[in-house]
């Protein structure tokens, strides 16, 4: 089933919709929920679920197929922010990142229309140009909350290269940023 | 925002299959998971009898308003003052055309609390119907104090919401005034914090006034995307006005030099209970507006525009138009207001409320909003049904940001949009349908 025919039955029978989404990508959301909620959480993973799939259903008409942006992906962007939500919830587990790491020393705007729309085309961008496999470790890490030993792993890399190359990652990201003007 | 966390939220991650393993759920978590995914989109009674869509359209006559009125509580930011009104607004961001979609689901499965069906002036299963897919159960409380917040349910659309909530005394407690407000009563959208809005509260009808509780109606419109927000309460102290005794001891007292205290002796309303209620809760209603991409000229501010966007539900209507003459037009602060009284014939420098009366410069020649740089010839959305009638709204809120207005307007009954024949503004009419 292409996504035209999901958003489709999404829209006109979103029983048989979310029943046929859930088929298609519950367990990569679930498998996103687990990585940002933390172990030992399963109903909250669960519940996460769940809820991402509501939102998706709710902000259907929201999806911009136009954009190129494959409906998979507008999901797991759901999923990931409504992970973060039950995170921080869990009084524990508070932010995915330390402190220190969390921050990029850099203002952006993206709560105003024009604003927001040059300021993601940029991010976009200096994260799709960071080039492998330092866009693949920048995307386990701050995207999904990956460990560096897991995301070492994962890679066959050692995790001192990891931590560098997210450092070299985060410093190219917000030159990029800065160079090409966001909006503060 | 400086997260990186937070930033990564406006990343796109296109190729992600490459990255995630692909498990599927097992039979047994699928069957879970569905389950609860279709309680919470308040499908599963629909999805049990087979129901999946249907389109229903029906109208109906406005309701009355409620009896008793709490204090209408100013902008964001500012303390809980009288009078609603809005103020600039950011745009909506439409990025495709919408289709409108009437889900039907079973009434049974809804259960609306009927306060909004009064509020809103339901007065068939239809019409309630269509409310009941606006709306979400919340369902969240705080306590402080011993005072009770509970946040109930929830109806609107893209752009304009209506919150049901009660405030719960201690038992034994008696609320029988006609009137209540809060010191403070801030409404927040903590997730997307920069912009505007308008809301008030209405005290609803009660009907058992020697009970412990107030049922009250949050009316809160932004320019702002609503549906699936957070939603943010920061009440405080609840008050009421003192009576003509209480009120003739101000009266009395020496001028005040220092800043007061809620319900303090120059405070013309009274403490009912000392308490501080913050709760935060998600608007998870579906936001079912149709919306059209008109690309229509408009001449607006001395300027040629063009309309955008219109969107509509059974409950308001919202325009968006876009112009250089926009936004020369919000960079200029406003000249003049009101009538000439400097009795010389000089142009009237008198500040007043918000809205543009009239310009008259020197020489007494008036020159109306028509003829002015400011307004249009028809500031009003006028929404036409197919039968010609012109539905009642509860006047015309506008926001500016950058070169793009958006104006919108509550209906003062339940809609169905299927009977709409046209949207206008400013001379300009939309055909929709």
């Amino acid at each position: 089933m292409n996504d035209k025919q999901l958003i489709l039955l999404l829209r006109n029978a979103p029983s048989e919709g979310l029943s046929k989404a859930i088929d298609l990508y519950g367990g990569q959301v679930k498998w996103i929920a687990a990585k940002i909620i933390g172990g030992g959480r399963e109903q909250d993973v669960e519940e996460c679920v769940s809820d991402a799939f509501v939102r998706l259903w709710q902000n259907i008409d929201r999806y911009d197929g136009e954009s190129g942006t494959p409906l998979k992906s507008y999901l797991f962007g759901i999923a990931r922010h409504t992970a973060l939500d039950y995170r921080r919830k869990n009084e524990k587990a508070g932010d995915l990142l330390p402190i220190e790491e969390n921050d990029l020393e850099v203002n952006i705007d993206f709560a105003d229309q024009m604003a927001g729309d040059a300021n993601r085309r940029i991010l976009q961008e200096s994260i799709d140009g960071l080039g492998e496999p330092d866009r693949q470790i920048f995307i386990l890490r701050y995207y999904l909350g990956e460990r560096v030993s897991a995301i070492a792993e994962r890679l066959s890399l050692q995790p001192k290269t990891v931590e560098n190359k997210l450092y070299r990652g985060k410093k190219t990201l917000k030159n990029a940023l800065i160079e090409r003007g966001i909006i503060i | 925002m400086k997260k990186l966390e937070d930033i990564m939220d406006h990343y796109e991650w296109k190729d992600s299959g490459t990255m995630i393993p692909d498990n599927p759920l097992s039979a047994e978590e699928k069957t879970r998971i569905l389950e609860k995914t279709l309680a919470k989109a308040g499908l599963a009674d629909a999805a049990s009898h087979g129901v999946q869509t249907a389109r229903t359209h029906t109208g109906s006559p406005a309701a009355d308003a409620s009896s008793k009125t709490a204090g209408r509580s100013g902008r964001e930011g500012g303390p809980g003052s009288a009078g609603s009104h809005r103020r600039k607004m950011w745009t909506l961001a439409a990025a495709c055309v919408l289709v409108l979609a009437m889900a039907t689901v079973s009434f049974a499965a809804i259960a609306l609390d009927k306060n909004f069906f009064d509020f809103f002036g339901a007065k068939n299963q239809e019409q309630q119907e269509m409310l009941g897919n606006l709306s979400a159960v919340i369902d969240r409380q705080t306590t402080d104090n011993g005072w009770t917040l509970d946040v109930r349910e929830a109806v609107g659309d893209g752009n304009t919401v209506n919150v049901l909530f009660d405030l719960i005394a201690p038992e034994g407690t008696t609320l029988d005034q006609d009137y209540y407000s809060f010191s403070t009563a801030f409404v927040d959208l903590p997730d997307n914090p920069r912009g505007g809005a308008g809301y008030y509260f209405e005290l609803l009808p009660d009907d058992d006034p020697a009970d412990n509780k107030l049922t009250m109606m949050l009316c809160y419109d932004t320019e702002r995307n609503l549906s699936g927000s957070t939603m943010r309460f920061r009440f405080s102290d609840l008050m009421v006005p003192k009576n003509q005794e209480e009120m003739a001891l101000i009266d009395a007292l020496p001028p005040r030099t220092e800043p007061g205290t809620p319900g303090d002796e120059y405070d013309v309303n009274k403490l009912v209970a000392s308490g501080n209620w913050e709760i935060d809760f998600p608007l998870n209603y579906r936001d079912v507006s149709a919306a059209i991409k008109p690309d229509a000229n408009i001449s607006l501010y001395g300027g040629d525009c063009k309309i955008t966007q219109v969107r509509y539900s059974p409950i308001s209507v919202s325009m968006t138009i876009k112009g250089k003459s926009i936004a020369v037009y919000d960079s200029q602060p406003p000249e003049i207001y009101g009538t000439d009284n400097s009795g010389d014939g000089s142009a009237a420098l008198q500040p007043a409320d918000d809205a543009m009366i009239s310009l008259e410069p020197a020489g007494g020649e008036s020159q109306g909003a028509e003829n002015g740089v400011y307004g249009t010839t028809d500031q009003e959305l006028r929404v036409t049904l197919k039968d010609g009638t012109v539905v009642a709204t509860g006047g015309t809120g506008t926001s500016i940001t950058g070169n793009t207005l958006t104006v919108n307007s509550r209906f003062q009954e339940i809609i169905d949009p299927a009977d709409i024949a046209s949207i206008s503004y400013g001379g300009v009419e939309i055909p929709v349908n």
